[in-house]
């Protein structure tokens, strides 16, 4: 399992006039994303190559003049191999959502 | 076509959105829709990280936890997660991960100055219970001890307080919660004369204003300080004070931002409570009701060894939690010096600042919660701060209603949920109960089942004096489970590291990893952590919250509660307890401890197929019985017999048995505030 790849997603409170130096921030870091974003938060999509790039991103965020709070949500570690496998389409998309 | 990481992509940022109450963007929206893959399991656990107690989901493939996210049912968390919760899937996965007994040898024996090696578990026992027992013979469980930990789960703590105080006869048990939450304790208990806040966590969202008292939230409690934010951004009448001797993250939401000279916080408090005392702000109905007035002993000294000169010249060190009656006259008199323009000189805060803060506490019509970690807490008179932040809640009686609620926030998962309420203290028994008064030790004996007269009167050695004991040669055998104090504790070059190399003693620890206090020891015993085991933890705002085992521990690691129980059986009640309790209650002769403590009628009477499907259960499958659900089922006696149980006695036990658990103290005659004492 050395060989993981790590996705995770954060929630960024933050103040409104910070929204430009975010995108720089995140433009900047390889494997982040501003998935989507309302006035004074957004939430950050991160993937990469484990422990040290993931708190990286986090830190910056957080040292990020303006960011209020960048709350980590969701983590998930996987095989770097297995991630391109192809999964199943529900059988009945209505009862996924 | 959706691959793997489009839906753990799409995974990640659903569970986000839907913890912010955002949507989801459309191009996230397909993969989410995925059919799941089959082989993750997803169960609920709370994080073991910290005292804040966040509801977390943890997804388990193949006996290994992959994934972990915010429950957005929690009610603590809501979803989200801090960076601590991050390491949740990594804790348990170190290279360094303990997997086998390591003892100290020499010529294929144990020696103290010998390498470690791999050994049985069988051997690993033997020759702790051969040391143990020596100790017993020459001075009996008075040479015995253990430090255990707010990390600990309940039963665990549980389960360890019985062998120590009823199977060894010992009271030197102690967390190393006392380094951090003692002034907690020590204020709740002279104010209120129980432990634990009276608050609750949905008080953020009913306050008016927050005054953080030395504790740095943004950082140490960002799950809580999120709901701190959300309050203040989406409510204008809403203020933040920051108090603290440094800048921090925390000053960024700010209102009121306050740097104090160091110790300058207790005038501080003074100076509050004279401005609500001069301005004609003191709520007299509540006062007058519920509040008694004392002063509190000063000159106190530094809890340094009795012989130290600091010791010797402070008029009270024996006494430091003494005091005197007075009234509230006594009390303004008191604060009366306290001005604002003292005060500002003293502290070097702006007097505008000081008069913000201070109206904060003042004005009827603004509910405040105070919130407070470390910066009181290990205080140098971190007991005065925690008495005289209670002071100005109780004179202005906002205390024990929705938003207005003293605060203090715990480090540990269950230093509230265990060291506290199950009293792994030298002086505590379950639910507040005290070692030193005959009518609790009765009542602890009675529900245990176990003879009158068994538990010791005496306070045991505390976590500091544990240290100084070993170092001395008075405690010989060692237990340290749950904690790494060889880092943690003061003094680790006088007395920590000499006490635990002195060759008189054995010293075991039961960690998952190599710790400093683990490489210090002679005997090491891998330990399983969190979702390895059954557990129950209890947060800050006291909050129960279990969890199933969900994953294997690796190689031969076992939970405490399994170490804890099984060394039991080495030891018989004859080796155990003296003679004349024996001869007195021949019942308990030819007996383990193992037998008398936890096959008791008791804690052995749900079956093992009692666990819920689907999970394992290592500790059942191992003794037998459902020992998670027995040990706490008896420990929950505690609370239920308080109907007999005299309320001055066992504050706690009445709390615990109480529906209306959070509201209580409002409604408690007899609250006390203590006189603050000079800085």
């Amino acid at each position: 399992m050395d060989d993981e790849i790590h996705i995770a997603s954060i929630i960024v409170r933050h103040r409104p006039d910070a929204v430009a130096s975010i995108d720089r921030l995140v433009a900047a870091m390889p494997g982040a994303e501003v998935a989507t974003r309302e006035a004074g938060r957004c939430i950050v999509l991160h993937e990469g190559e484990g422990t040290r790039d993931m708190l990286a991103c986090i830190e910056a965020i957080q040292a990020t003049r303006g960011v209020i709070s960048a709350s980590l949500v969701y983590h998930h570690a996987e095989a770097r191999a297995a991630l391109d496998d192809i999964l199943q389409p529900a059988a009945n998309e209505d009862d996924q959502r | 076509m959706t691959t793997r990481r489009d839906f753990i992509r799409a995974s990640a940022v659903g569970a986000a959105a839907s913890a912010a109450s955002m949507a989801v963007p459309i191009r996230f929206a397909g993969a989410a829709a995925a059919q799941p893959p089959p082989e993750v399991k997803w169960s609920k656990a709370p994080c073991r990280f910290c005292g804040t107690g966040c509801g977390v989901q943890v997804a388990v493939q193949g006996n290994r936890v992959v994934a972990t996210h915010g429950d957005p049912e929690a009610e603590v968390n809501r979803g989200l997660n801090c960076v601590k919760g991050y390491f949740l899937s990594k804790i348990m996965y170190g290279t360094d991960r303990l997997t086998t007994p390591l003892l100290r040898k020499k010529d294929g024996r144990y020696a103290k100055h010998g390498q470690f090696e791999p050994v049985s578990w069988d051997e690993a026992f033997d020759v702790m219970a051969a040391q143990f027992k020596r100790v017993l013979r020459t001075k009996g469980g008075a040479g015995i001890g253990m430090a255990g930990s707010g990390q600990w789960t309940v039963w665990e703590g549980y389960a360890a307080n019985k062998l120590m105080k009823a199977g060894f006869r010992s009271n030197h048990i102690d967390p190393n919660a006392r380094h951090c939450m003692a002034s907690a304790v020590t204020g709740f208990m002279r104010t209120f004369g129980m432990d634990e806040p009276m608050g609750c966590y949905d008080d953020f969202e009913a306050a008016d204003a927050f005054v953080l008292w030395g504790s740095n939230m943004a950082e140490m409690h960002p799950i809580l300080w999120t709901r701190v934010t959300d309050r203040r951004l989406s409510h204008d009448h809403v203020k933040v004070a920051v108090l603290s001797t440094f800048e921090h993250r925390s000053f960024d939401l700010a209102d009121i931002p306050i740097i104090f000279k160091p110790q300058t916080d207790l005038a501080i408090l003074n100076y509050i409570a004279n401005h609500i005392i001069q301005s004609g702000r003191v709520n007299e109905d509540f006062v007058g009701e519920h509040v008694r007035f004392k002063r509190g002993n000063d000159d106190i000294g530094y809890g340094l060894r009795p012989d130290h000169p600091l010791e010797l010249a402070a008029a009270h060190a024996k006494d430091p939690t003494g005091s005197t009656d007075i009234d509230f006259e006594a009390f303004k008199a008191f604060v009366e010096p306290y001005t604002l323009e003292h005060v500002a000189a003293l502290s070097g805060v702006e007097p505008g600042w000081l008069e913000h803060l201070a109206e904060l506490y003042a004005d009827p019509a603004v509910k405040v919660m105070s919130l407070w970690t470390m910066g009181f807490n290990q205080h140098t008179r971190g007991t005065w701060a925690n008495n005289m932040v209670y002071n100005i809640h109780l004179l202005t009686g906002k205390i024990a209603t929705p938003g207005n609620s003293p605060f203090s926030l715990t480090g540990q998962p269950s230093a509230c949920g265990t060291a506290r309420e199950v009293g792994t203290f030298a002086h505590r028994l379950p639910a507040d109960l005290v070692v030193t008064d005959p009518e609790h030790r009765k009542h602890a004996e009675s529900i245990w089942r176990l003879p009158p007269g068994l538990i010791v009167d005496k306070v045991g050695y505390h976590i500091v004096e544990q240290n100084r004991m070993l170092k001395d040669g008075q405690l010989n055998a060692y237990w340290v489970m749950a904690n790494n104090n060889m880092q943690a504790a003061a003094n680790l070059g006088n007395e920590g590291y000499p006490g635990y190399r002195n060759p008189e003693n054995f010293i075991v620890v039961s960690d998952p990893y190599p710790t400093v206090t683990a490489q210090a020891a002679d005997l090491i015993l891998p330990t399983a952590m969190w979702v390895e085991k059954e557990g129950a933890y209890g947060n800050a705002e006291r909050r129960t919250q279990f969890w199933h085992q969900l994953v294997k521990a690796p190689g031969q690691a076992r939970s405490d509660l399994w170490q804890l129980m099984e060394f039991s059986k080495r030891f018989t009640t004859e080796e155990c307890w003296p003679a004349e309790l024996l001869d007195a209650h021949p019942e308990y002769r030819d007996k383990t401890l193992f037998d008398v403590l936890y096959r008791n009628g008791k804690v052995d009477r749900f079956a093992p197929d009692q666990v819920e499907a689907g999970y394992a259960n290592d500790e059942a499958a191992a003794f037998g019985f459902y020992v998670q659900k027995g040990l706490f089922e008896e420990y929950a006696e505690f609370g239920a017999a308080t109907a007999t149980t005299s309320r001055r006695s066992t504050p706690t036990m009445r709390r615990a048995a109480s529906a209306g658990r959070w509201w209580t103290a409002r409604k408690r005659a007899g609250a006390t505030t203590k006189a603050p004492i000079r800085t």
